[in-house]
């Protein structure tokens, strides 16, 4: 164990640790209303809510997953910055119409509006149980990408995370959204300015500019440098699927409802694309890893070999300790949306729907601890390929919830029974389509998994929707701006 | 069929040129010659990061004096 590395890191945590128990302070809560802690009061205008969103979408785990997929896959790990650009569009048609429905009726959750929309606490538990069993390998990876990265130190890995999972859940129970909220200004300040430097300092060491290494990189990977012909549907449909998905998320749904407007909103699908240069730039660097620590049979230690080989002990802690931020307040994030999730959508619709605001929110943060505990527990006692194999599925089976919460944004006409079964059946292909690649395999015959789910929805929509009266439990007025 | 059109039809138009481009223009993007010291795949998808921004911009301006003009 190497003290400098140690005391690098432990300096940065307990920077995010005291700025998250801070957090109270940080534009304090008016009243002891549930949005209080669950959404920051839906208090935070534009700048907030860009470092919010930024924060929770633009993990750790990306920063280590992307460029390990362009070091074992080429090009093809650019699909990533391609579908962040798609989901931006589909933010600015959809969200703001969500916020201002949520606004007007209380909505905390996804399954808040479904349950209204639809009448229907069964459609609400759907969403509820589909957005847990995606969140919890989402928490589950962010640890990975921490293991990933404290594997080329002389840091303890496992007490490093352990340490810093309970600040996550200590802020983030006393402080609710507004911990992620601040912290996440600390996050991306330290990736923004890692990121840039890395992708000028690497290029030009290696090969003197960011052109030659492109050279480099197609006289010797030919066949990583441009899709295959088989690749490009793969390419298209995990990029469009993953877009659809992406805002149907609980914890991308948490930050646009913390928004203070529904302007708020359009003003962030209009700027938060800037944070695709900087996962253009970061999956580059998988590139880069391809000469300098060739050979690896772990794709995801390209990025953290790439680092430790380039800059030795002490900078590579450091990096190591910004990592660690990135998972952090994902973390936070998505353990609250969780818990939103779990109380609100399962708790009071199985077990006691009469419970008071000061339960509800006992409730939830006792969720918090669980949802964190049990993904530290999956991360660290179950195998990479179980989360891995979890995350596939649940990241699959959460763009099925598309006719749920994006359909009736936009039509009355789809109402309960034909949503309720399009959405099962969406969910049972897909699962069905995973267990033909034996649950290991985001693609089948050149298409993503979750695009077949959404095939059959549209089919039993089409034929079942007609045979059924529009809902009319939210008016188009609900929809719109004040 | 009863369908909210609120959004101005050029909106649509707008933030879903992106998408069209991105999902079915990979055959004509999907080149490694190298532009601007980018392969063309990278440096393509920087221009569309910009040019996704610039559209929901307008979109955006078009929105709001839609919404202005819906509550006079």
């Amino acid at each position: 164990m190497n003290v400098l590395e140690l005391a690098i890191m432990l300096i940065f945590i307990i920077i995010v640790g005291i700025v998250g128990f801070y957090a109270s302070r940080f534009k304090p809560s008016l009243t002891n209303d549930i949005t209080e802690w669950s959404l920051g009061g839906r208090h935070f205008g534009t700048f907030i809510v860009w470092f919010l969103i930024g924060g929770d979408v633009y993990t750790a785990y990306t920063l280590i997953a992307v460029p390990g997929l362009a070091y074992g896959a080429g090009v093809l790990a650019l699909f990533a910055t391609s579908y962040v650009i798609m989901t931006y569009p589909i933010v600015f048609l959809t969200m703001p119409r969500l916020w201002n429905a949520a606004k007007k009726h209380g909505f905390i959750t996804a399954g808040d509006y479904v349950e209204k929309v639809f009448d229907s606490k069964t459609l609400a538990l759907i969403v509820g149980i589909v957005g847990i069993l995606a969140e919890l390998p989402y928490i589950g990876l962010q640890i990975f990408g921490m293991n990933f990265m404290l594997s080329v130190t002389h840091v303890p890995s496992n007490i490093t995370i352990i340490i810093s999972l309970l600040l996550v859940m200590g802020f983030t129970i006393f402080n609710g959204l507004r911990a992620p909220a601040l912290t996440a200004f600390i996050k991306d300040f330290f990736v923004w300015i890692m990121v840039l430097f890395l992708i000028i300092y690497i290029p030009i060491h290696y090969f003197g500019s960011i052109g030659h290494m492109f050279s480099w990189f197609n006289q010797h990977y030919p066949k990583k440098s441009v899709l295959s012909p088989g690749q490009i549907s793969v390419f298209g449909t995990l990029a469009f699927g993953s877009a659809a998905a992406l805002f149907l998320y609980p914890h991308a749904i948490t930050g646009v409802y913390s928004s203070k407007s529904a302007n708020t909103v359009r003003k962030n699908a209009i700027v938060l694309p800037i944070y695709n240069i900087m996962l253009l730039l970061i999956t580059l660097l998988g590139f880069a890893a391809l000469f300098v620590v060739p050979g690896l049979k772990n794709p995801n230690m390209a990025f953290p070999m790439l680092i430790s080989k380039t800059f030795g002990p002490i900078p590579t802690a450091l990096i190591g300790a910004i990592i660690i931020l990135g998972s952090m307040i994902p973390a936070s994030i998505m353990s609250i949306a969780s818990a939103n999730l779990f109380t609100r959508n399962i708790y009071k619709n199985l077990i006691n729907p009469n419970i008071s605001d000061s339960t509800e929110r006992i409730i939830s943060k006792v969720s918090v601890a669980v949802i964190i505990l049990l993904a530290l527990y999956l991360s660290l006692a179950m195998s990479p390929a179980f989360i891995i194999t979890l995350q596939l599925m649940a990241g699959s089976w959460i763009v099925q919830l598309f006719p749920l919460v994006f359909l009736p944004l936009f039509t009355n006409r789809v109402s309960k029974i034909p949503a309720g079964i399009a959405t099962v059946a969406g969910i049972l292909l897909t699962t069905y389509v995973l267990y033909l690649g034996h649950f290991k395999l985001a693609v089948y015959k050149g298409i993503w998994v979750g695009l077949y789910g959404l095939a059959i929805e549209v089919v039993v929509l089409l034929a079942l929707t007609f045979l059924f009266k529009p809902m009319s439990n939210i008016s188009l007025d609900d929809y719109l701006d004040d | 069929m009863k369908t909210y059109k609120r959004y101005h039809p050029l909106v649509w138009v707008l933030v879903i040129i992106p998408i069209l481009i991105l999902s079915f223009g990979i055959p004509y993007y999907n080149r490694n010659d190298i532009v601007f010291g980018l392969n063309f795949m990278s440096f393509f998808l920087i221009v569309m990061d910009i040019v996704t921004i610039i559209l929901t911009f307008i979109a955006y301006t078009i929105e709001q004096k839609t919404s202005q003009r819906r509550k006079k």
